[in-house]
This record gives C-alpha cells, sequence and structure tokens, in this order.
C-alpha cells in the first residue's frame, strides 16, 4: 500500500510547481533583501579584517613627526617618554620620476628602508629587499610598478633634491602607511602618478644632507590617550629638531581617507540592509499569507477525508518552505558573489599588504533565519485563518467580491473619468487590503529608486561644486614652503600663458571653549577670481572675519557670530582670537577662510603664497616636466581635469554596483507585487475580460483595462513614494555623513521623473509578462461557467 | 427573395484531447434571414452551444465556412472578427456576465461607446424596463434583472444578429417570461435576426422555425406553425 506521506510529499512537490511564478518572484525579493546585508556586512568586515592585518603585521605607527634634522642617537631618548612604546626615525624625502615616454609629473616619495621590528614595515610582493651596500638599489610601490608594467631588476630614473638618480629596483612592496595610494597634492588615489621608494639611507642622507639623522619620527603609543600624555615631552625633546608639530595617524592621509571610507560604510551597512529586509519581510509575509489561500480547497478537502491538523500543517509549512527556498539560495550565493565582487573593487583603491575575504557568516544565518521566520508567521496566520473556516466552507471557491455603490461613486469628480477608469477605481475600492499591498510594494520601489538616482546625483553634484564651480582653475602648483608676494610675477612668467594667482592655504587647528578641530585655512584675496566661491549655493564667504565649514561648526558647537582662537603651525606656533561670522556648505573636506588683510593683521605675517591657481590655454596647456626643472620649490602640480576624471572613474565603479543593485531590487519589488496581484486579479476577473472579448473588445483595450488598476495605483504611489524617498535619503545622509564628507540633500525633478520612468519599465515589463494569460483567454469555457 | 444574414455551409468542429477526437459539430450547413428568430433546441452535448458560438464568431470551425452578409469570415484574424463582432451581433449569455465592477448603466453604456450609431443608452435601459435600477451594480439586482441588463447591452447597439445561449436557463419561470418578453419585443421592433439556444421546447413556440439538433448534427428544421407570444408561455 503506497504510504500516505509519500503521496502527500508528491502533491506538495506537484503543487509546487503550479506555484513557480509567485514562488520565484518572492524569491527574487528575498534574495535582493538577503544578499543586500550578506554583500554589505561581507565587505565591510572584510576590509576591516584586511585594515586590521595590515596595520598589525606591519607594525603601523601611532603618529609620524616631521622634522628639519633629528641625530639618530637621540632616538632612544624618546622611547623611554611616558606613553611612547617604541619609537623610531627615519629619512622621508619627496621627489619626482622621470618616465620618457609621459609627459605628466610623477610625483614619488622617498623613505629610508625600515629595519626588522621597526614601525611602519612593507612587505614585499616581489623580488627582494636592496642589498645593504647597494645605495641605488630600491623596493617600489608595487601599485605604481604595476600600473606602468615595471618589475624587479628595471631601472627608472627619479629626481631626488633636484638630482637626477637612476634607480633599481630590487623589489615590489606594499605598506600600512600607504593602503589608500596618494601623494600630497591629490586627493584621488591614481598609480600612475605617485611612487614610494624604500632604500637605503645612505643615498638619502646624502641627497637630503642628513648624515647620521633622520627627518621624521615614528611613534607608537597604542592609545590616543598616550599620545597626548607624550606631547609635551616630545615637543620639548625635539625643539632642536625643529618640532611643529606631530600628526596624529588619524591625520595621515591614507589612514583618513580609509576611515572615512569605513565610517559610511558602517552606516549603510546598518540602515541600507535594514530598509531592504524589511521590505523583503513585509512582502514576504503578506506573498505567504496569499499563497496559502490557493491552497484553500485542498485544505478543505484533506480536511474532509479527516486528516490531521499536523499533517495539514506540516505538507504546507514543506510547501511554503520549497516556496521560499529558490530565494534563500539565490539570495546567499548572491550575496557572497556581490560581496567578493565589491571588495575586488575595493582593494583596487585600498591597497592591502594583506588582503583578507571573509565571508560574513552571521549575516548569512540572521537573513535566512529572518526570512524563515517571516514566511513561516505568513504561512501559519493563512493557516489559521483556513482552519477557523468549516472544512464545507474552505470546500467551495472564494466567492468573487461583490461591488456595491459606495462613498467612491458619490465622487462628483468620478463620473468625469472614462469607465475603464471607473472600472479601475471600483476594482482597487473592493479589494482594499490587496491593493494597499501593492501600493505599499509600489511607493517601497519608488523610494529604493529615488535613492538609487541621488547617489548618482549627489556625485554628479559633487563633481559640479568641487570642479566647476569652486575650483576654476585648470592647474594648481603646491610649493614646498611660503614664497613672498614679490616672487608671484616670476612665478607666473614661468607658466608660459593663461592666468594665475598666487594662494596661501595652511594647516591650522580651530579651538572653541570645549572642543578643537584641524583644518585647511584657505586665506582669501580681495581681488581673487579663479578661487572665488560666489557661484557656489550655501557657501557664502564673509567680507570680514573666519568662514567655517558648516560641518566644524557643529561639531564645536558654534552659532555665528562666534569667537574661536586658530592656531597655526609655520616654523612656530602662532594663534589669534577670531570671529565666526559665516558658514559654509562643504561637500568633502573640511575648510576655514579668511580674508588675507585679517590673516596678516592677526598673524603679523607678510603677504605670501604656497600656491599658484593656474588656468591654462585650452590649445596650448602647460609642460609639467619644463616647470618642475625651472621651479625647484615646486612639489606638486594638480591637472583638475585629470584629478576630475579619476574621481569620476573611482566614484562610478564604487557607486555602481551598488546603484545598479538598488535598482535592480527595486524592480524586482515593484514586478514582485505586480505580478503577484495580477495572477489573483486575473484569476478573479477571467469573466469579465472573456466577456468583453466576446463582445468585440480588442486585445489591446482589454490590455489597457487590466493594466490600468496598476497604473492607477503607479501614480498613487507618487506622492508617498516621493516624500518617503526624500525622508529616507536625508536619514541616510545624516547616518553615514561625517565631518570631512557631507552631501546635502538636494534632489532635482529630473530625480523624480527617472524614479517614475523607471518605475514604468517595471510595470511595462510585467505586463509583457503577464500578456500571455490575457492572449490565451479560453472565454467560451469561462462564459459558460456558473458565475 | 429574403436576405441572409448568417450562413454556415458543411461546418465541422473537432476537438481533440490526448489521441481522443471528438467531433462536436458534424457537417452542419444552414442559413439565418434577416428579421428571423430561430430557436436550437437539443438536449445537453447535441452541439447547439458550438454552432452557435461558430455563427457568432467566438469560434472557428475545424472545416468549412461561415458567410457573414455573404462575406466569407472563415479566414478573418482574431482583430477582425472582434470588429465584426462589436459591429453587427449582439450576446445574451445565461449567466448574464455583466461587468461587475459596473453599473447597469455603465454597462450598456460600455458598448453603445464602442458602437457606430447606437440607440440612446435610456432607451435601451427603458425597453426593458430598467431605467429606474440604473444606477445599481450587476450584485445589487435580481437574476432577471441582470439577464435584461444584458439584453438592454446586447440591443444598444441595434446588432444585425443577436445570439442567446441557454437567456432563460438560470432563471424561474416567471423570470424568464419577462426576459423572453424583452427579447421578443427587441425582434419585433428591431427586426433583429435572433438565434436562442435552449434544452427547453417550450420556448420553441417563439420562433419562426425550430432546429432540432442531436449529436452534433441537425436532425430537424422546421417552421414553428403554433407561434405564440412570450407571456403566453409556461413551463
Amino acid at each position: 500500500m503506497v504510504s500516505i506521506y509519500k503521496l502527500l510529499l508528491t502533491k506538495t512537490f506537484r503543487d509546487f510547481t503550479k506555484l513557480l511564478g509567485p514562488s520565484l518572484t518572492v524569491s527574487f525579493v528575498m534574495a535582493a533583501g538577503i544578499s543586500c546585508l550578506i554583500m554589505a556586512r561581507s565587505n565591510l568586515s572584510s576590509l576591516q579584517t584586511s585594515q586590521r592585518l595590515t596595520y598589525e603585521s606591519l607594525n603601523f605607527a601611532d603618529a609620524l613627526i616631521p622634522l628639519s634634522r633629528l641625530s639618530r642617537e637621540r632616538i632612544a631618548g624618546l622611547a623611554v617618554i611616558d606613553g611612547v612604546r617604541q619609537a623610531d626615525c627615519r629619512i622621508s624625502l619627496s621627489g619626482q620620476v622621470r618616465l620618457s615616454k609621459f609627459e605628466k609629473q610623477i610625483s614619488a616619495r622617498f623613505h629610508s628602508m625600515p629595519r626588522d621590528g621597526s614601525l611602519n614595515r612593507i612587505l614585499l610582493t616581489d623580488g627582494r629587499l636592496p642589498a645593504p651596500d647597494s645605495i641605488h638599489e630600491a623596493v617600489l610601490s608595487d601599485g605604481f610598478a604595476r600600473a606602468w608594467g615595471f618589475s624587479s631588476g628595471q631601472q627608472i630614473e627619479v629626481f631626488l633634491q633636484g638630482k637626477l638618480i637612476r634607480l633599481t629596483i630590487s623589489g615590489l612592496a606594499r605598506s600600512a602607511e600607504y593602503v589608500y595610494q596618494t601623494g600630497s597634492a591629490t586627493s584621488i588615489p591614481d598609480d600612475k602618478l605617485f611612487a614610494i621608494w624604500w632604500l637605503q639611507p645612505r643615498l638619502l642622507e646624502q641627497a637630503g644632507n642628513l648624515h647620521s639623522s633622520c627627518n621624521e619620527v615614528l611613534l607608537k603609543t597604542g592609545t590616543e590617550r598616550n599620545l597626548l600624555k607624550a606631547e609635551s615631552q616630545l615637543a620639548a625633546r625635539l625643539q632642536v629638531a625643529g618640532y611643529t608639530q606631530y600628526l596624529p595617524r588619524k591625520r595621515i592621509l591614507s589612514h583618513y581617507f580609509l576611515e572615512s571610507e569605513l565610517q559610511q560604510l558602517r552606516g549603510m551597512t546598518v540602515w541600507i540592509p535594514t530598509v531592504f529586509l524589511a521590505i523583503t519581510a513585509f512582502l514576504l509575509n503578506i506573498t505567504m499569507g496569499r499563497f496559502l489561500l490557493t491552497q484553500r480547497e485542498i485544505i478543505g478537502t484533506l480536511r474532509a477525508f479527516g486528516f490531521s491538523y499536523p499533517l495539514i500543517a506540516g505538507q504546507t509549512i514543506l510547501l511554503a518552505l520549497m516556496a521560499i527556498f529558490p530565494g534563500i539560495v539565490l539570495g546567499i550565493f548572491g550575496g557572497l558573489w556581490l560581496a567578493q565582487e565589491m571588495f575586488t573593487i575595493y582593494v583596487k583603491f585600498y591597497r592591502f599588504a594583506i588582503v583578507s575575504y571573509e565571508p560574513d557568516w552571521s549575516s548569512v544565518t540572521l537573513s535566512v533565519a529572518f526570512c524563515l521566520f517571516t514566511a513561516l508567521l505568513g504561512c501559519l496566520t493563512g493557516l489559521r485563518r483556513i482552519l477557523m473556516e468549516s472544512p464545507a466552507v474552505s470546500l467551495i471557491a472564494a466567492a468573487p467580491r461583490h461591488t456595491k455603490v459606495s462613498a467612491i461613486d458619490s465622487l462628483p469628480f468620478l463620473r468625469h473619468f472614462s469607465l475603464i477608469a471607473r472600472m479601475s477605481i471600483r476594482n482597487i475600492a473592493r479589494r482594499p487590503l490587496q491593493s494597499l499591498v501593492t501600493l505599499l510594494g509600489l511607493i517601497l520601489s519608488l523610494v529604493l529608486l529615488i535613492f538609487a538616482r541621488f547617489e548618482q546625483y549627489a556625485i554628479e553634484q559633487m563633481m559640479q561644486t568641487e570642479y566647476a564651480l569652486n575650483q576654476r582653475q585648470s592647474h594648481v602648483l603646491i610649493y614646498a614652503q611660503h614664497l613672498p608676494e614679490s616672487a608671484l610675477p616670476s612665478v607666473q612668467s614661468s607658466l608660459a600663458g593663461g592666468f594665475s594667482e598666487g594662494s596661501l592655504a595652511l594647516p591650522v587647528t580651530v579651538k572653541s571653549a570645549h572642543a578643537s578641530r584641524e583644518l585647511t585655512l584657505i586665506v582669501r584675496k580681495d581681488n581673487e577670481f579663479l578661487a572665488a566661491g560666489e557661484n557656489i549655493p550655501n557657501r557664502p564667504l564673509a567680507k570680514g572675519g573666519l568662514t567655517l565649514s558648516k560641518s566644524v561648526a557643529e561639531a564645536l558647537n558654534l552659532h555665528p557670530p562666534a569667537e574661536i582662537q586658530l592656531l597655526t603651525k609655520i616654523k612656530q606656533t602662532k594663534h589669534s582670537e577670531q570671529i565666526v561670522t559665516a558658514l559654509s556648505e562643504n561637500i568633502m573636506g573640511t575648510i576655514a577662510s579668511i580674508p588675507q588683510q585679517d590673516y596678516l593683521r592677526s598673524f603679523h605675517e607678510s603677504a605670501a603664497f604656497n600656491r599658484i591657481l593656474h588656468k591654462a590655454e585650452r590649445q596650448t596647456g602647460i609642460n609639467e616636466k619644463s616647470i618642475f626643472l625651472r621651479q625647484p620649490l615646486l612639489t606638486g602640480l594638480i591637472e583638475k581635469e585629470f584629478e576630475r576624471k579619476a574621481f569620476e572613474k573611482t566614484m562610478a565603479e564604487n557607486i555602481g554596483i551598488f546603484q545598479n543593485f538598488m535598482i535592480a531590487f527595486a524592480l524586482l519589488i515593484a514586478m514582485g507585487v505586480l505580478y503577484n496581484n495580477a495572477r489573483v486579479q486575473f484569476a478573479e476577473r477571467e469573466r469579465e475580460f472573456a466577456l468583453l472579448r466576446a463582445l468585440g473588445f480588442y486585445e489591446a483595450e482589454i490590455t489597457l483595462l487590466f493594466w490600468s488598476d496598476f497604473f492607477i495605483l503607479s501614480i498613487a504611489a507618487v506622492p508617498p513614494g516621493f516624500y518617503l524617498g526624500r525622508e529616507l535619503i536625508d536619514r541616510l545622509m545624516h547616518a553615514i555623513e561625517s565631518e570631512v564628507f557631507r552631501i546635502p540633500v538636494n534632489l532635482q525633478p529630473s530625480s523624480y521623473i527617472w524614479a517614475f520612468a523607471m518605475l514604468l519599465v517595471g510595470v511595462f515589463t510585467t505586463a509583457v509578462l503577464i500578456q500571455g494569460n490575457l492572449r490565451r483567454i479560453a472565454f467560451l469555457s469561462v462564459l459558460k461557467a456558473r458565475e | 427573395m429574403r436576405e441572409i444574414v448568417v450562413e454556415a455551409q458543411n461546418i465541422w468542429k473537432s476537438y481533440t484531447a490526448g489521441a481522443v477526437t471528438v467531433d462536436a459539430v458534424k457537417n452542419l450547413s444552414f442559413a439565418l434571414y434577416k428579421g428571423e428568430l430561430i430557436v436550437v433546441l437539443g438536449p445537453s452535448g447535441s452541439g447547439k452551444s458550438t454552432f452557435l458560438n461558430i455563427l457568432g464568431t467566438l469560434d472557428r470551425p475545424t472545416s468549412g465556412s461561415v458567410y457573414f452578409n455573404k462575406l466569407n469570415i472563415s479566414q478573418e484574424s482574431d482583430e477582425q472578427l472582434s470588429a465584426l463582432r462589436r459591429r453587427h451581433i449582439g450576446f445574451v449569455f445565461q449567466f448574464y456576465n455583466l461587468i461587475p465592477t459596473l453599473t447597469a448603466l455603465e454597462n450598456v453604456e460600455m458598448i453603445a461607446a464602442h458602437s457606430a450609431s447606437p440607440m440612446p443608452v435610456e432607451d435601451a435601459l427603458k425597453r426593458v424596463n430598467l431605467w429606474e435600477r440604473r444606477h445599481h451594480f450587476p450584485s445589487e439586482l435580481s437574476g432577471g434583472e441582470q439577464q435584461r441588463v444584458a439584453i438592454a447591452r446586447a440591443i444598444v447597439k441595434k446588432p444585425e444578429l443577436l445570439l442567446c445561449d441557454e437567456p432563460t436557463g438560470a432563471l424561474d419561470v416567471a423570470t424568464g417570461v419577462i426576459v423572453l418578453q424583452a427579447l421578443e419585443e427587441v425582434h419585433h421592433d428591431f427586426s433583429i435576426s435572433v438565434m436562442l439556444i435552449t434544452h427547453n421546447a417550450t420556448i420553441a413556440h417563439l420562433a419562426d422555425r425550430v432546429i432540432r439538433m442531436s449529436g452534433g448534427q441537425i436532425l430537424s428544421i422546421e417552421r414553428n406553425e403554433r407561434h405564440m407570444l412570450a407571456r403566453d408561455l409556461s413551463w
């Protein structure tokens, strides 16, 4: 005799094949929710682990002190200062790389080779360390080497302190100090434009005139508190070596950018997967409830034949689990794959010495448990509703809902609508829950589409603000020291053509009553043109007094007019009381600006510049190599267009994958709710469509009628969708913003239009998917059947 | 000579289910004249509904030809057949088949809006005595009322051919008589050709001619010698 369990199992499998359509639609939505969480958390945890392993294994310093000259013998004295755990010194010099095949300026940083056990060690990825007695062998940063196709054994010419030297690459390496590999002149990493060299100290001692000395101290303190504790003693002991300030790890460029990115990711890892999973839970719960209703008559039959509740519940739960199984599998594998893809993109920009991709198994477990719980809850709720009915009721197919004269029919505008619109509105009204679920799904879809569009718009806005309005120059020349204003004409003349102006930018500390912040002070001239910021929205520049980044003012709890203390550390520490008179909205970075006459008066300085903003003539451009040869104090040159393109590329890669994921998820939600609703509608309204076909209505007219409900719901989703989209962006941006990175939420009409157009794409795609059912209406049998 | 509205010539309709082929209609030929009322009688499975569906272009014959106003429509496309039904053919179904989300008035308006020269919707509904109930939805009307709305909907476009498939099959006798009276009136007043299929032999007294079918074939076509008015019928 055949086992009843085997029969039920066979039945359940066959039921599942009939429910494949709804199962797949909800599976796609689930997969998106699960994979979003896994992707975000796995990527973040991989980045954090890679950072930790790189820092630990290469003994990354907690602070760096630039000096003019320190005898190596004195380094041992620093290690005994209270708070200092380890102190090392090295030589660090700036220079350039000269490649005959490349016209642009390539910045280079030269460091003396770290010893075993010292701070800021390097990890060889190829070749070997320079021989102890070789002065022209060097280890090269592997990012630069790979970008140009260099390998161990090749020779490269470099300019070091104005001298042309030929170095032989002994090996390639990575460093914790240069995870984000960018030179001082630009904030965008470009492997081709920045090289780091590590070589035996002898050559650097000769070049920098630093025999038996060094010019940089590296410190390990363990905590920031220890560093603060040691600060005064360090300053006292290093005064004679040219001490002005120390750079804590958080101000070291690579760490600063990496931490800023991780902070954003931490915010996004909490918020975006939460939103995605909440949407998934909502749709899953509703869909499973509806899914169960398709089993109503079968369950009624099983009950009529005396099957026990556990058996009925068991096969129903099995069916529910089968329905969500594709979603779980797709979500886990999709999430792990996406995380790896995302991490691969990240490690192109963040060159960790130790790369460790770590799938976040806790998020896999969490998301699967969450989806199972939600699905079972929806399933058991639906089952309970069916079991509450008597078997006799369950056996009869549920009658379609009747339409009766209701408040909607008394609406004065209804009679002005076409008959099709009236039918649709009444149809929506007679299925309030189903319509509400569809409406909510469409609203959620719009919300995500607006957010996805906002990301792209935010980048465009950054580009516009940072590269078009804020920086009208084509090039920025950066000098090693402040040059007197009188030197400006000769420097300008060496640029041959175009327009240029001098500018002064210096690191300062802003102190309020309880807190302080380090930022860049821009000294503004009255007649400046290229740097003038009058075209930038939300960036008023005060005629007198200090203009401060809004994010810094908030961190310091300042409301203009407010008094603050401004400290500069050029050669010696100077301070002055200033009044903050205006706040400006900065998207990236924090700055303060002050009119030149206020700066000169307050700090008793004479007019100087350390940057040249230059607008080259379009046809000629500038010859970077010859400028560097003629200007020995020039340390960096940024070509804005080059940097803009690099920024655009970086952002496109970083954001692109997430944006596409979000668009796909939004469309899946829209298509999921519409497809499921369409199937239910089709089952309930098949007679209506069959009749209209029999009465001579064309297929296109029936299609229009069928889809008019969804177009009406799509239109109805617009106001709440737009409002909630804006709210979500506001909250998310607030959650991930930092003092140095803040995107003002300023959505344009085009963003809303784009989001709605994308939603309509989803609606039309679903229409195409379901169109076959309309085409295949068996109207003869439908019309002969009893209503 | 009387004008033929619709004509079937040697039509067959076969359905295949697996290895089994069933002939629902076998070699059937027939012509319906303008202004004529035909009643088709036959038991369940005799092929009368299939026959009506083929004449009404809701179905296609497996072989043979159908002519509407002398035009061979056997090979017309779905869209062309839809246009033909829209302009020239009215239907009344056994289970009314009204649009549940439209009121009685709107159900009729919907067809009027798609017709070239419809009669006023008010006239159509008054003719079936439902003008007062025009703002009610189908679920708020009785079966007889729903069927009368269906008749109003069928005649509002002034069709040349009205096909009624068991129009009283779901109604009690009194209500059925009312519905037949409505059909009788519109047939008389507008000279519409009507084909009415039923298994109720009493209704055959309304007809000009009576067709008897069995096993997919026409057994007989007889002129009705004992013509009666709908109000005098009872079963």
